[in-house]
């Protein structure tokens, strides 16, 4: 899981689709200059979400995004796995682990980086984007309309 | 490298910060603006939570040393050519561990490097950190003077993911020694040990080559 901005600006918008989500649909256009992310990119990023069910869109010149689902049903981990492919802290092409690897990469790997690995996705899958929300309106008041995340 | 500053320096900053920042903001907005979409540009991938080869070479190094030479040293040369890492990083790799005290150098003939203490009182995180820089997977994890690392910063809600997801790796790498690594290695040592017997007494029995996969966890 390299955190580039594809995640990181994925899970961003999709936390805006969330707090916006009381609208029938929001537009990209609208989830871009709050989120100060380009649409081009944000295009490419809903595309994926859209492929992996996350979000639906709604056609027309009104048109945009609504989750597919409750918020508190969508994991964080989900939203990065299909943004950033497997969560691993390490670039371990998995043909090198089993041609190099000796007793000490061995240890290290288990002993450090699948336990590292473990508990990152422990995390991102015990935290929904409902969960992200509440932490949100913590900290920016309920009733404004949210302008940054 | 991100320094985790103290909270009393953090409310300074806020005080002085803020005040000082609306009035430069007004004044160079224009570049400001040119200045982030260059940043945003040359941001892609960069804050990244991927230990790099210097990190993970730098454990097997120092994880080397804890099994090879309890007592002794041996020389960079060597370390290389086990661990099979370039010599001239392995050498910045060693300064940089030198610097925080997990490894000292022994000079002369017989010298190299050795562990600057007992595997058990080393902890993972003590040797990645000063090789990686810091484990904060985006700049203003944790940050204390570092909340200008992002203008978002005081609305972000997935910062506070972030900050978690800090907190895991942090467990992980303070909590686990390389004496635990080197105790899992001598287990694994025993076992292939045992595997190698296992196949050599089957053959001399007459019995068909046991599968290294049998006995292998």
């Amino acid at each position: 899981m390299k955190l580039s901005t594809k995640g990181r600006y994925g899970l961003r918008a999709m936390l805006d689709l969330a707090v916006n989500s009381d609208a029938e649909h929001v537009s990209l256009f609208s989830i871009a200059k709050r989120q100060e992310i380009s649409g081009k990119y944000l295009e490419q990023v809903f595309s994926a979400l859209r492929n992996a069910n996350l979000v639906k869109s709604v056609k027309g010149a009104q048109g945009g995004y609504v989750l597919a689902n409750d918020p508190s049903s969508i994991k964080i981990g989900t939203i990065l796995r299909v943004l950033e492919g497997n969560i691993d802290i390490v670039d371990m092409d998995p043909g090198f682990v089993s041609l190099a690897e000796d007793d000490i990469s061995y240890c290290i790997r288990v002993g450090v980086w699948e336990k590292m690995n473990e508990r990152i996705n422990k995390l991102f899958d015990s935290t929904s984007l409902e969960d992200l929300v509440r932490e949100h309106k913590k900290m920016n008041g309920s009733q404004e309309s949210m302008y940054y995340i | 490298m991100i320094h985790y500053s103290s909270y009393s320096y953090f409310n300074i900053c806020i005080y002085i910060y803020n005040p000082l920042c609306y009035i430069i903001k007004n004044i160079s907005k224009t570049i400001g603006i040119v200045v982030y979409i260059l940043k945003q540009a040359a941001n892609t991938g960069v804050i990244a939570i991927k230990i790099s080869t210097k990190g993970r070479y730098g454990l097997e190094a120092v994880l080397y040393l804890a099994i090879q030479t309890p007592a002794g040293s041996e020389s960079l040369k060597n370390i290389a050519q086990a661990r099979d890492i370039s010599e001239n990083y392995l050498e910045q790799i060693f300064i940089k561990l030198k610097k925080k005290g997990i490894v000292e150098s022994i000079r002369g003939a017989q010298g190299g490097y050795k562990l600057a203490r007992e595997p058990k009182d080393i902890t993972v995180g003590e040797v990645i950190r000063p090789l990686e820089g810091s484990l904060a997977p985006v700049a203003c994890v944790k940050a204390g003077k570092d909340k200008k690392s992002c203008k978002r910063y005081e609305f972000c809600a997935t910062r506070v993911l972030w900050n978690k997801l800090a907190d895991e790796l942090e467990y992980v790498a303070d909590t686990v020694t390389i004496g635990d690594l080197a105790a899992m290695h001598a287990g694994r040592a025993a076992l292939t040990a045992l595997n190698a017997q296992a196949a050599l007494t089957a053959r001399n029995a007459g019995a068909p080559p046991i599968k290294q996969t049998d006995y292998m966890i």
